[in-house]
């Protein structure tokens, strides 16, 4: 990754110009009452006509594996939307539909303006990012799949689903399966942060393989890697705006005659949770712009920093509001579930500690 | 779960025969399951309410709500011993909660050790019924960590107060029969000279009680509204002007009560089960050696708070105001009743994310909504950051950092 300032500079800047035209989109076309509608179950009322607008930008074009360069939105401006859409708080299916695009260019079978979202969640925990439990079998010249998912984010807003499975003689693929057709049995799950999520479930389903053996390894590898810095990226976000309320609301509510962010207590835990912001965010930026294996193990770094810390900054900015912080009226009980769930759907702190460690070794062998 | 071997304290047989009657009164009076991890409570706010007055209601008439107090009000004029044998039968059996437990932990000891002898007599055992439920009313919009800033004006007219003013985050308002309120009766005189303390009938006119909803959904705290609310003189608590002295003690016992650790006991045995139950890589997380040095370390320290609290509520519960020591526990008990419920989310990984009414979800969906119940540990009652300054000025006896008053 060796690349002079001046590239490293104009980079920035399209970044920055992304993330500006992003935050101006998000402020017109979405509000944090209608996430509450979302919340309080009443679906996803708004929320079509804000993916739409997306569409409209060309975001679920973005090609996150092409090289930075003018004019092309790569994954560090994929991370830098991610971001806003963590700032606003706004359900978008940005980053699976990107990413499910992104598996299908990779192999060459590109197809647009639909949404096709990698299912690989799965009941039993496992530390093995790669595994898949789902079983193809070939029958009629083509093959059929039987598995179960779970924690598929909008899986049930998905046309397609693309889909990890081993045949009877072990030989790992990836599979595209059509989401409205005999077989699958798709439910909803209710998340704490009200976003969409749903468990899938495939009972002999027609499906079109797209790739097998070490290519599905790679391609579902990267797939996954960039799917985890988005969602990284997007953690950052939330957590930056929740401090961000916090600092503002610290600079104006006044205890014993001064404001509460004159007590070196509320400093502190402001300067700390800053400091959290900045390290994934920087771990973030710095996956983004690698790729490969490289990509993979920034990845599991900038995860594993994500899991440690940035749940706490939406946690220790409510305590800065004392009362006021533990009512459903005020919002950053908000940031509070959204920080909460991505945590929780981010993946096995396990699987990524051995990532960072094997990275390590590997490093100073 | 084995639980916890008994207190060993050396038991005289009074001692024994207290303590046979507690446990008889838990095995008749306690529903069936009870205390297990499957035992469902009742889930919506009216029922919880209503078995939680039946609780307390049952506890009255074996004579089993608040022991140390004294006899003529309805106590017992228990000791240590026999209070420390009742704190640990209620503990190991889970017990429940009675309706008015924050009124027998804070406003009671405070009429014991400030009331008249009418407000003793009329009060107390009224407390100890659940005939009147009662919330209190020190917290204001611009005044909770400041609290002697508080706005609500009491101004003496006849043989009456008249208050007006508002409290905010009034826990059980909503309910009760009664209040007990901070006001300022001498707004020339410095911040904390002032106050003063009253008990507050809640159906006097001029009140308005607001519920407020909290981040798990649920109201249990108020918004309240006095506008010319008038007050006999009979129910100033204590001398007028000597309400900051009075509320602090009172703001004292209320910090000895919530760090009475059944709540963490319970707290640390579910997520034990969690523990159990959960499995990554087809092994419970119970087996993996990072998950038994966070449960280990939270059983090191819940243990210890046993100690720490059993001594404080000991003293308070007998209308002997705690020391400022006593922040010691609540911040203590606090924090690691919020760091346990934040360690479950950790322990359920993507189930942490599943509430009530998703498939999948887990007891319930109870990991998430401790999650978003528990934020409120470490601000109610006084933040944590309140009980450090109290810690470091009144405990270590560190120089007052500027601007922070009393
Ligand atoms: C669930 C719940 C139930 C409650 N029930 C009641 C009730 O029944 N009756 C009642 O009267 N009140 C009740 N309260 C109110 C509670 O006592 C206050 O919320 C608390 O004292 C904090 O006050 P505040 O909300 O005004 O926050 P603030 O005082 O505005 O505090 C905001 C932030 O500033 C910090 N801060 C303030 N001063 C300092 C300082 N000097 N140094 C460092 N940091 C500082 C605080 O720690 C906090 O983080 C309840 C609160 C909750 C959450």
């Amino acid at each position: 990754m060796t690349r002079n300032l001046e590239e490293l500079a104009g980079a920035e800047e399209r970044r920055i110009a992304v993330r500006e035209a992003a935050a101006d989109f998000l402020r017109r076309e979405w509000s944090l009452s209608s996430l509450r509608a979302c919340i309080e179950g009443d679906g996803l009322a708004d929320a079509p006509a804000l993916w739409e607008g997306m569409r409209r930008l060309g975001w679920h074009e973005i090609d996150p594996f092409a090289a930075e360069s003018e004019g092309s939105l790569g994954a560090t401006q994929l991370c830098a939307i991610a971001e806003e859409t963590g700032r606003a708080l706004a359900p978008t299916p940005l980053v699976p539909c990107v990413v499910g695009r992104a598996i299908l260019r990779g192999t060459q079978m590109a197809r647009f303006s639909e949404l096709a979202i990698l299912a690989h969640g799965e009941g039993e925990r496992t530390s093995d990012r790669l595994r898949t439990s789902a079983v193809a079998v070939e029958a009629d010249g083509g093959f059929r799949l039987t598995g179960e998912k779970r924690f598929v984010p909008y899986g049930r807003e998905a046309e397609r689903l693309i889909v990890g499975a081993t045949t009877r003689d072990g030989a790992f693929g990836l599979y595209e399966v059509e989401a409205e057709t005999t077989g699958v049995d798709r439910r909803a799950l209710r998340l704490l942060d009200g976003s969409p999520c749903a468990e899938i479930r495939l009972r002999d389903v027609d499906a079109k393989p797209i790739a097998r053996d070490d290519e599905a390894r790679r391609v579902l590898r990267d797939a996954l890697s960039l799917e985890t810095i988005a969602r990284c990226a997007e953690l950052v976000g939330v957590a930056d705006r929740a401090l961000e309320l916090a600092v503002e609301y610290a600079k104006t509510r006044v205890a014993f005659d001064r404001p509460i962010g004159s007590f070196q207590a509320i400093q502190h835990r402001l300067v700390n949770l800053r400091a959290h912001v900045e390290v994934a965010r920087a771990l973030c930026q710095g996956a983004a712009r690698a790729s490969g294996e490289e990509r993979s193990a920034l990845a599991s770094m900038a995860a594993f920093a994500a899991l440690d810390d940035l749940r706490k900054v939406p946690e220790g900015a409510l305590q800065v509001f004392g009362g006021i912080g533990t009512t459903w009226e005020h919002d950053i009980h908000l940031f509070l579930r959204r920080a909460a769930t991505l945590t929780a759907l981010l993946g096995e702190r396990s699987g990524f500690r051995e990532d960072v460690v094997r990275h390590l070794e590997e490093t100073l062998a | 779960m084995k639980r916890r071997a008994d207190l060993e304290l050396h038991l005289t047989h009074e001692d024994e025969a207290f303590r046979a009657e507690v446990r008889a009164f838990l095995d008749e009076c306690l529903p069936a399951g009870w205390g297990t991890l499957e035992y469902e409570g009742p889930r919506d706010e009216a029922s919880r309410v209503e078995f939680q007055r039946e609780w307390q209601r049952r506890l009255f008439e074996a004579g089993l709500v608040a022991i140390a107090w004294p006899k003529e009000y309805g106590g017992r004029d228990a000791g240590f011993v026999q209070q420390m044998i009742y704190d640990s039968e209620m503990a190991r059996r889970r017990a429940p909660d009675p309706i008015n437990r924050s009124a027998i932990a804070y406003i009671g000891p405070t009429i014991i050790q400030w009331g008249s002898d009418w407000q003793k007599g009329h009060f107390l055992p009224r407390i100890l019924s659940g005939d009147d439920v009662w919330c209190q009313g020190f917290s204001e919009p611009g005044a909770g960590s400041d609290l002697a800033a508080i706005r609500t004006r009491a101004v003496l007219d006849g043989d009456e107060f008249v208050l007006t003013g508002q409290k905010v985050w009034t826990s059980k308002a909503h309910l009760a029969d009664w209040c007990y309120v901070l006001a300022r009766t001498d707004p020339s005189a410095p911040k904390h000279e002032g106050l003063s303390c009253f008990l507050v009938d809640m159906r006097t006119p001029g009140i308005t009680v607001r519920p407020l909803r909290q981040i798990s959904g649920r109201s249990e705290f108020n918004e309240v509204f006095f506008d010319e609310v008038r007050v006999p003189r009979r129910c100033l608590v204590g001398e007028q002007n000597a309400g900051w002295r009075i509320a602090n003690s009172t703001l004292r016992y209320e910090r000895a009560g919530l760090s009475r650790t059944s709540r963490i006991e319970r707290r640390l045995e579910i997520l034990v089960a969690l523990a159990r139950e959960i499995t990554v890589d087809e092994k419970p997380r119970w087996e993996d050696p990072i998950v038994r040095e966070h449960l280990a370390r939270f059983a090191v320290r819940v243990e210890a708070l046993r100690n720490l609290a059993a001594r404080a509520n000991a003293a308070s519960l007998r209308g002997a105001s705690p020391g400022p020591e006593v922040s010691i526990a609540k911040l203590l008990t606090s924090e690691l009743d919020q760091a346990m419920a934040d360690y479950a989310m950790d322990l359920a990984g993507p189930y942490a994310a599943l509430v009530r009414g998703s498939p999948h979800a887990l007891k319930g969906g109870n990991v998430p909504l401790s999650y978003l119940i528990m934020r409120a540990a470490t601000i109610g009652g006084g933040t944590s950051e309140i009980q450090r300054n109290v810690i470091a000025e009144r405990v270590l006896g560190l120089p007052r950092s500027s601007g922070t008053g009393k």
